[in-house]
């Protein structure tokens, strides 16, 4: 079975592990744009413990605490929903589906095109609240609306994948047990959340995992919609990694932040693997 | 409200909210500049004269060199990882659990940080500049994810079904192309649909590595006129709409495919 490992094997480790062992030496050198091709010298963690004090860095990770949060809470909970629309088939459901899933289908970039024209006091949404009357809003210029609404567009995306995941487990539900609960007079709120819910448990567990790890290095929605502006009101860790590289030139701040995105998004999914497997056993 | 209406209701308000992003970015793309700034909603008089302007040699070569970096990445990365992923479902013990570990660890490294070593080692290679780099550099960016994609699918095969293929003889590669690879088509195809939906849409590689505005994929054209003062929405809406009617072509064949293909991916 070696030789079939070994292809992809090679290929990782010349064009994904070694620029990963690169990144984090990066990280604990001297690198900008005056050595970048020359010699790196060695500063241990004090680049990263520099990096980690800036406001910068802070405002970035209270921002990409917001963003997942919204992605991870919209999308989930906005799959949920929707899967349960769609569950029971009827009509329109599988063109609902398929017109869900190519959202998800189609690029960040493509979205974020999209949506920020939909975003723009021209677009969509501010044309759609003028007719209740609502003076334009600039979603992507004014305070926290930019990060919020980034995350909300992303969120948009993240919710179809989450449907289909929620409907295939749905699905899959013991359907004598669930007529069992109508029998016994059950109503339909209760059946979620005394039947439904609960067997759904393993799937949401699964899912909250993976869109958070998604959502943590999420970088194309903020790239296009609103390039971590204005300023830096939508400027969440990756994204503050790329810019202290490729704006600044602070090669080796930007590799510290991305070091401890990385730590983070790994501290945060064994935290939440423990407690859940806490839970389980008490 | 009864749980028919319920369902009626929801599915109403799915379909707005999904359908209508996109009915209004084709009707921005039909629209004159004048009648953008006029704010007239879906109410007003269509005209191609946007397609007409974007629409030109340039934009078609773009297309062509979207579809070389695309397809290649796609072949790239499932010549790699169909065979890898078979190898994680078959064999048991430490090795597979690090080697997952460290796909893992791969697939949620911001692409961003990849950027200035893959630039160094595609420089080595003097691959900057081509398109060959960024198949490259996108292959692995992508693999990981195939891999564990298409693992479940070759985990769902039956040990019985390639042992039967060992007694009468075949050999462990025969029993793999023969035997395993079409029970996986699904599974195959799910990935590849994927992958070349990811590679079509990547800008960062692709706008990083390529210097050459002959060699530029689609992405690149959108992504770097968005930033740019004064931007004419009703072009870049047709351009919008250009980049993805490939996507739309593909997904009218595959959305069965995906819909079933991606619950079972992501859930084991």
């Amino acid at each position: 079975m070696g030789l079939y490992l070994l292809p992809a094997a090679l290929f990782l480790a010349v064009l994904a592990l070694y620029p990963f062992v690169e990144l984090i030496h990066m990280s604990v050198s001297q690198v900008s744009s005056d050595n970048i091709f020359g010699d790196w010298p060695f500063i241990g963690a004090a680049g990263v413990q520099a990096v980690a004090g800036t406001a910068d860095f802070r405002e970035a990770a209270v921002n990409s605490l917001i963003y997942v949060g919204l992605v991870v809470g919209v999308g989930l909970g906005g799959g949920l929903a929707a899967a349960l629309v769609l569950w029971r088939g009827g009509p329109l459901s599988g063109f609902t589906l398929a017109l869900m899933v190519f959202s998800w289908a189609l690029p960040g970039l493509i979205n974020g095109v999209d949506w920020r024209f939909l975003l723009d006091p021209r677009g969509m949404v501010d044309t759609i609240l003028s007719v209740a009357r609502v003076a334009p809003i600039y979603w992507l210029v004014e305070g926290r609306l930019p990060l919020i609404s980034v995350a909300l567009v992303n969120a948009w995306t993240v919710v179809p994948f989450a449907t289909l995941v929620f409907r295939a487990a749905l699905l899959d539900m013991p359907s004598e047990v669930l007529a069992a609960a109508e029998v016994d007079g059950a109503r339909p709120r209760q059946t979620l959340r005394y039947i439904v819910l609960p067997l759904l448990r393993p799937t949401i567990l699964v899912l909250t995992i993976l869109s958070l790890l998604y959502a943590f290095k999420s970088f194309d929605f903020i790239y296009i919609m609103t390039f971590g502006g204005p300023g830096t009101a939508s400027t969440t860790l990756p994204f503050l990694s790329y810019r202290l590289a490729f704006e600044l030139y602070q090669f080796s701040n930007g590799a510290a932040v991305a070091v401890i995105t990385l730590g983070l998004i790994i501290l945060m999914a064994v935290f939440y693997l423990r407690s859940v497997q806490r839970e389980e056993r008490a | 409200m009864t749980r028919a209406l319920a369902a009626r209701t929801g599915t109403a308000l799915l379909v707005v909210i999904y359908g209508l992003p996109f009915v209004w970015l084709v009707a921005t793309s039909l629209k004159s500049d004048t009648e953008i700034f006029s704010a007239t909603g879906l109410i007003f008089q269509p005209t191609i004269s946007a397609y007409q302007t974007v629409v030109n040699a340039d934009l078609l070569r773009s297309c062509v060199n979207s579809a070389i970096i695309a397809a290649g990445t796609t072949l790239l990365t499932l010549l790699l990882a169909t065979p890898a992923a078979y190898a994680l479902a078959r064999v048991k013990g430490m090795l597979v659990n690090i080697g997952l570990g460290a796909l893992i660890l791969l697939q949620i490294t911001p692409q961003p940080a990849t950027l200035i070593p893959l630039y160094r080692v595609l420089g080595g290679w003097n691959l900057l500049g081509t398109q060959l780099g960024v198949i490259l550099a996108d292959s692995a960016l992508l693999l990981p994810f195939c891999v564990l994609i298409v693992r479940p699918f070759f985990l769902s095969v039956p040990l019985e079904v390639e042992e039967a293929g060992v007694v009468d003889g075949a050999s462990r590669w025969r029993v793999f192309w023969q035997i395993v690879l079409p029970i996986t088509l699904n599974g195959i195809a799910t990935g590849a649909t994927i992958i070349f939906f990811i590679a079509w849409g990547e800008f960062l590689y692709a706008i990083t590595f390529l210097s050459d505005p002959g060699q530029y994929p689609i992405s690149v054209l959108i992504a770097g006129q968005i930033g740019m003062y004064g931007i004419r929405w009703s072009n870049m809406m047709a351009i919008a709409v250009v980049a993805s009617l490939p996507i739309l072509a593909i997904y009218a064949y595959t959305h069965r495919l995906l819909r079933d293909g991606l619950a079972l991916g992501s859930v084991r």
